[in-house]
C-alpha cells in the first residue's frame, strides 16, 4: 500500500532521513518508533506532503507521490494528524469536522446554500464525531475543548476525508493515562477498516496496537518486524530502548 | 438601513441637494469597502491595489458616454453595457493580478497588489485619447432606456441603495455558504485546508475575481456620481483609503464595512471643517487605531456592551 | 540607433538605480529584521529633499546642507521609531500598513504645513553644475555623476559595514534568524532603533541627491516609494545583495524603456501608434518585469537564507 524507496532529506548539513526504505501492508497498523531526534516528524511530514525530500520515492497505491500536492494526496486517500494541535479553534467541533467533509464532498464552488445547514455535511460529520466518542461536544467551540478532546477532534477530521492511509503523528502526545488509554481504543476500533501509520513515543501505546512496527534510529530502519521480535531484538534495546531507561 | 432611504427625501425638505449626494457618495464606497471586505476581512487576503476595479469601473462609463456624445454610438451610452463589460474587464483583471500574487504571501502580496494597482494607474495616465492625466468629464450618465434617470440624483441615490442592499444580502450569503466558509478557513489555518484536501489556491483566486467585480460595479456607480474620471480614482492612496474603510468599520464582519466607509467620509467632512490641514489629525489617528484599536468601530461597539452588560 | 543617447540613457538608468537602491536598501533591511513594511520610507525621502533644499539655502552651501542633512534625517528616523514604529513591529502586517499610510498622510501635510504647497528649488555650488567628459566627447552632467559615485561608495560601505563590523553582524543575524539576536543578549531596542535610523539617512541622502534633478515636492516620496517596493520584492525582501542588483535592473529597464521604447515599438508598428503606446508601456514595463520574475520565483530573485 506505501512503498518508501530510498528516501533521503537533510536541512543545511544534517542528515534527517538517511536512505529511508520500508513498506506499509494494507489493513495493517503499522509503528514507526524511535529515540528523539530519529527524523519519524520529518518522514510523516514528507508522507504527507509538508516537505519534499531530496531524493527517493515514495509509492502510495502504487502511484508516486513524492512531489505530489498536499490537496491532491488527500484526494486520493491518504490523511494525517498533527502532533500540535491543529484545528479551528473559533469553530465548533461539529463544523470542524463539517469542514473536511465538505472536502471531500465535491466542489465548494457553492456560494449560496447556508453550509452550516446543510445535512449532508452535518450528518456525516456528527458519524465521525460518535466514532471518535465526541458527539455529545459537538456544538461546543473547539476552542473549549480539553486537549485530549483536540486530539480526539483531530482523529474525527482526518476520518472524515475517508482516507485509505491515516498518519498519526504521536496521538497521545502531552495526555494523561486516562486520556492516552480512551485513544489507543478509539484507534483499536480503527483497526481493520483503513491502514495506519502510527508515529509514537509511548511505548505501551506502540506495543498494544500495532501489528508490526519500524524502528528509525539516526533517520535510517534499523529493524522492521512484528512486535515480539522487536521487544526482543539486542540492537533495537541497545539504540533505542536501552536510551529510553536512562531517560527514564 | 431605513435611515439611510429616507436621505433624499429630507434632503429635499430641508432644500440641501448635497446631503443626497454626500450619502450617495458613502453608498457607493459602502460597496466598494464591502467588496474588499470579502477578501480582506473574511480571507485574510490584504489586497492593497482595489482600487483598480473602481478605476476600470469608472473608466468604462467615462470612455462609453465619451464616444457616445463625440461619436453618436448610442449603444455606448447604455447602462447595462456599462455594467456587463464593466463586470468583464473587472474579472479579468482580478484573474490577472489574483493569478500572480496569490502564489504569493504577506508582505509579498500586499506589495505585489500595490504594484500592479500601480502598474494599471500608469495605463491610465499614459492613455492620452481618453484625457490621459487630466482625465475626462462626462457630459452624460449612463443610459438605462427609459425606466431609470441616472441624471436626476435621486434616482441614482436609489439605485446606490438598491445595489448596497443586494451587495449586503449576498455577502450575507456567500460567507456562509461551502464557499465561504472554507475562505474563512483557509484565512485561519491555510495548511490545515490543504490538508483536509481543499485546493485553496484556485477558491482564493475566485474570491479574488468576485470581490473585483462587485468593486467594479461600485466604480461604474462613482463615475456617474462624480460626472468625471480620472487616474486618481485608481491611485494607490484610494486602496488605502478602502483598507482603512474596512479596518475602521471592523474587518471581517457583515456591515462592518458600510459603519467603516460611514465613518470615513464624516471624519473627512469633520476634520476638514477644523482646519484646511485635516490630514495632519487623521494621520495619527490612524497611527493610533493601528496600536490600540482592535475590531475597528464594530469592535469598540461589541466591546462597550459587553462593559455594560458587566456594569449591569 | 544613437549610440551617445545610448550611453547617456544607460548613465541615466545607473543613477536612477542608484537612487533606488540607497531607498531599498534601508527598507529591505527594516522588513528583514523588524518584520516591518514601512510605507513612510518614502516620506523620509521626501523631507530629506526638503531639508537639503533649506539648510542649502540657509548656509548657501549645498555641502554645508548635506553635512547637516543626514544627521537630521538619521535623529528624525530614530526619532520616528521610538514614537510609533517601536509599538508595530509585533502587529499584523495590516496593521503596519494602516500605521505607516497615516504617517505618510501626516507628513505630507506637515510639509505643506511648514513649506507650504508649492515646491522648492535648490542650488547647486560651480563645480558640480557643469559637465564632464566621459568618452570621445561625450559630455555628461557632473552632479548625475556625483550621484552614481556617491551611490556605489555607499554600496561599498554598507556591504563594509555589514559584512565587517559587529553591527553588521547583528543585522545579518536578525535578517535569517530572528531568535537569534535575542538568544545573542544584545539590547533589541537600541539595535532597532539604530537600523531604522540608518535607514532613515540613507532615504534622506537619497532624497538629498534626488533634490536638484527632480522637483522637491509634496507626494514626491509615494511614487519612488512603490518603485521602490518592486526593487525589493523583485530582489528578494531583506537581500541587500538582491536589492542593489534588483535596483539597477529597474533603473535600467525603467530608464532606457522609457527613451528607446518608442524606436523600437516604431519597428512593428505606425509611429504615430508607437508614439501613443510608447510612453504607457514603458512605465509598465517595471511591472512586467515584476510580475514575470515573481510568476516563476515568487519569493524573489535573492531571498535571504532562512527567512
Amino acid at each position: 500500500m506505501l512503498i518508501v524507496d530510498s528516501l533521503v532529506k537533510s536541512f543545511g548539513g544534517l542528515l534527517a532521513i538517511d536512505n529511508l526504505s520500508f513498506q506499509v501492508k494494507e489493513g495493517i497498523i503499522h509503528g514507526v518508533i524511535g529515540p528523539n531526534g530519529a527524523g519519524k516528524t520529518t518522514l510523516i511530514n514528507q508522507l504527507s506532503g509538508e516537505i519534499k525530500p531530496d531524493s527517493g520515492t515514495i509509492l502510495f497505491d502504487e502511484i508516486n507521490i513524492t512531489c505530489m500536492n498536499v490537496h491532491l494526496r488527500s484526494a486520493i486517500g491518504l490523511a494525517r494528524s498533527f502532533q500540535i494541535t491543529n484545528i479551528f479553534l473559533d469553530l465548533t467541533a461539529h463544523d470542524n469536522v463539517a469542514l473536511a467533509v465538505q472536502a471531500h464532498a465535491g466542489h465548494s464552488f457553492k456560494f449560496w446554500k447556508d453550509a452550516r445547514k446543510d445535512h449532508k455535511l452535518r450528518i456525516h460529520a456528527l458519524e465521525y464525531l460518535k466514532q471518535v466518542g465526541l458527539e455529545k461536544r459537538a456544538d461546543f467551540l473547539a476552542g473549549q475543548l480539553s486537549h485530549g478532546e483536540h486530539r480526539q477532534l483531530e482523529i474525527a477530521m482526518a476520518l472524515a476525508t475517508r482516507p485509505k492511509l491515516l498518519l498519526l503523528d504521536e496521538p497521545t502526545a502531552g495526555m494523561g493515562p486516562k486520556e492516552s488509554s480512551a485513544m489507543v481504543e478509539i484507534l483499536k476500533k480503527l483497526k481493520g477498516k483503513l491502514t495506519i501509520l502510527l508515529i509514537e513515543h509511548d511505548m505501551d501505546v506502540v506495543f498494544s496496537l500495532a501489528d508490526k512496527i519500524t524502528v528509525l534510529v539516526n533517520g535510517r530502519n534499523i529493524i522492521t518486524d512484528k512486535p515480539e521480535a522487536i521487544r526482543n531484538n539486542h540492537e533495537v534495546k541497545v539504540a533505542y530502548l536501552g536510551e529510553e531507561n536512562i531517560d527514564a | 438601513m431605513l435611515g439611510l432611504a429616507a436621505v433624499p427625501l429630507i434632503a429635499d425638505v430641508i432644500d440641501e441637494p448635497f446631503y443626497t449626494v454626500m450619502f450617495s457618495r458613502m453608498l457607493i464606497l459602502s460597496i466598494g469597502a464591502i467588496s474588499l471586505n470579502l477578501i480582506l476581512g473574511f480571507g485574510g487576503m490584504v489586497s492593497f491595489g482595489h482600487a483598480v476595479y473602481m478605476g476600470i469601473g469608472s473608466y468604462v462609463v467615462g470612455i462609453g458616454t465619451f464616444h457616445a456624445i463625440e461619436d453618436g454610438i448610442s449603444w455606448m451610452g447604455n447602462g447595462l453595457i456599462h455594467l456587463t463589460i464593466a463586470v468583464v474587464f473587472s474579472a479579468l483583471t482580478a484573474l490577472f493580478i489574483g493569478s500572480i500574487s496569490l502564489r504569493t504571501r504577506g508582505v509579498y502580496f500586499i506589495m505585489i497588489t500595490l504594484a500592479f494597482a500601480q502598474m494599471f494607474y500608469f495605463i491610465a495616465v499614459g492613455n492620452d485619447n481618453y484625457g490621459g492625466d487630466d482625465g475626462l468629464s462626462l457630459y452624460t450618465r449612463s443610459k438605462f432606456y427609459n425606466i431609470l434617470d441616472l441624471s436626476n440624483d435621486n434616482s441614482l441615490y436609489y439605485l446606490n441603495f438598491t445595489l448596497l442592499i443586494v451587495f449586503l444580502y449576498f455577502s450575507h450569503r456567500l460567507i456562509n455558504s461551502r464557499f465561504g466558509i472554507l475562505i474563512r478557513g483557509a484565512k485561519s489555518n491555510e495548511k490545515r485546508m490543504e490538508n483536509i484536501g481543499f485546493p485553496v489556491y484556485r477558491y482564493r483566486l475566485v474570491a479574488f475575481v468576485i470581490a473585483g467585480v462587485i468593486c467594479g460595479i461600485a466604480g461604474v456607480l462613482s463615475a456617474n456620481q462624480t460626472d468625471f474620471v480620472s487616474p486618481a480614482v485608481m491611485h494607490w492612496t484610494r486602496s488605502g483609503d478602502l483598507i482603512i474603510m474596512v479596518v475602521l468599520g471592523g474587518m471581517g464582519t457583515l456591515f462592518g464595512p458600510v459603519i467603516g466607509a460611514v465613518a470615513f467620509l464624516f471624519l473627512e467632512e469633520f476634520l476638514s471643517g477644523i482646519t484646511e490641514f485635516w490630514q495632519i489629525i487623521f494621520g495619527p489617528m490612524l497611527v493610533l487605531i493601528a496600536i490600540f484599536g482592535n475590531g475597528g468601530i464594530d469592535g469598540i461597539l461589541v466591546r462597550l456592551d459587553k462593559w455594560w452588560q458587566i456594569k449591569k | 540607433m544613437n549610440w551617445i543617447l545610448l550611453l547617456e540613457q544607460i548613465m541615466n538608468g545607473l543613477q536612477l538605480g542608484v537612487l533606488l537602491f540607497l531607498l531599498a536598501a534601508g527598507l529591505t533591511l527594516i522588513f528583514g529584521i523588524m518584520d516591518l513594511i514601512n510605507l513612510a520610507h518614502g516620506s523620509l525621502y521626501m523631507l530629506g529633499a526638503y531639508l537639503a533644499a533649506t539648510f542649502t539655502n540657509w548656509t548657501e552651501s549645498f555641502f554645508v546642507g548635506l553635512l547637516l542633512t543626514l544627521p537630521a534625517c538619521m535623529v528624525l528616523g530614530m526619532l520616528l521609531e521610538i514614537i510609533a514604529i517601536r509599538n508595530i513591529y509585533t502587529r499584523s502586517h495590516l496593521d503596519q500598513v494602516l500605521a505607516t499610510f497615516g504617517l505618510i498622510l501626516f507628513f505630507n501635510e506637515f510639509v505643506r504645513l511648514l513649506w507650504g504647497p508649492i515646491g522648492l528649488d535648490i542650488q547647486l555650488p560651480e563645480i558640480l553644475n557643469g559637465s564632464v567628459e566621459l568618452i570621445f566627447g561625450i559630455r555628461y552632467p557632473a552632479f548625475r555623476l556625483a550621484i552614481i559615485a556617491a551611490g556605489i561608495i555607499v554600496a561599498i560601505l554598507l556591504y563594509l559595514l555589514v559584512s565587517h563590523t559587529k553591527l553588521g553582524m547583528l543585522i545579518r543575524a536578525g535578517a535569517s534568524n530572528r531568535q537569534m539576536i535575542s538568544a545573542l543578549g544584545v539590547n533589541i531596542n537600541l539595535l532597532y532603533t539604530i537600523v531604522f535610523g540608518l535607514g532613515a539617512a540613507l532615504a534622506g541622502l537619497a532624497g538629498l541627491m534626488a533634490a536638484p534633478i527632480m522637483t522637491v515636492e509634496i507626494g514626491m516620496g509615494e511614487e519612488i516609494l512603490i518603485l521602490t517596493l518592486v526593487v525589493i520584492v523583485i530582489g528578494g525582501v531583506g537581500s541587500i545583495r538582491g536589492a542593489f542588483l534588483a535596483a539597477l535592473l529597474v533603473g535600467f529597464i525603467d530608464t532606457v524603456g522609457r527613451s528607446f521604447l518608442p524606436d523600437i515599438l516604431g519597428f512593428f508598428v505606425t509611429n504615430d501608434v508607437a508614439d501613443t503606446a510608447a510612453p504607457a508601456i514603458s512605465s509598465m514595463l517595471t511591472y512586467v518585469l515584476m510580475a514575470l520574475i515573481l510568476a516563476i520565483r515568487p519569493q524573489g530573485l535573492f531571498p535571504p537564507k532562512g527567512v
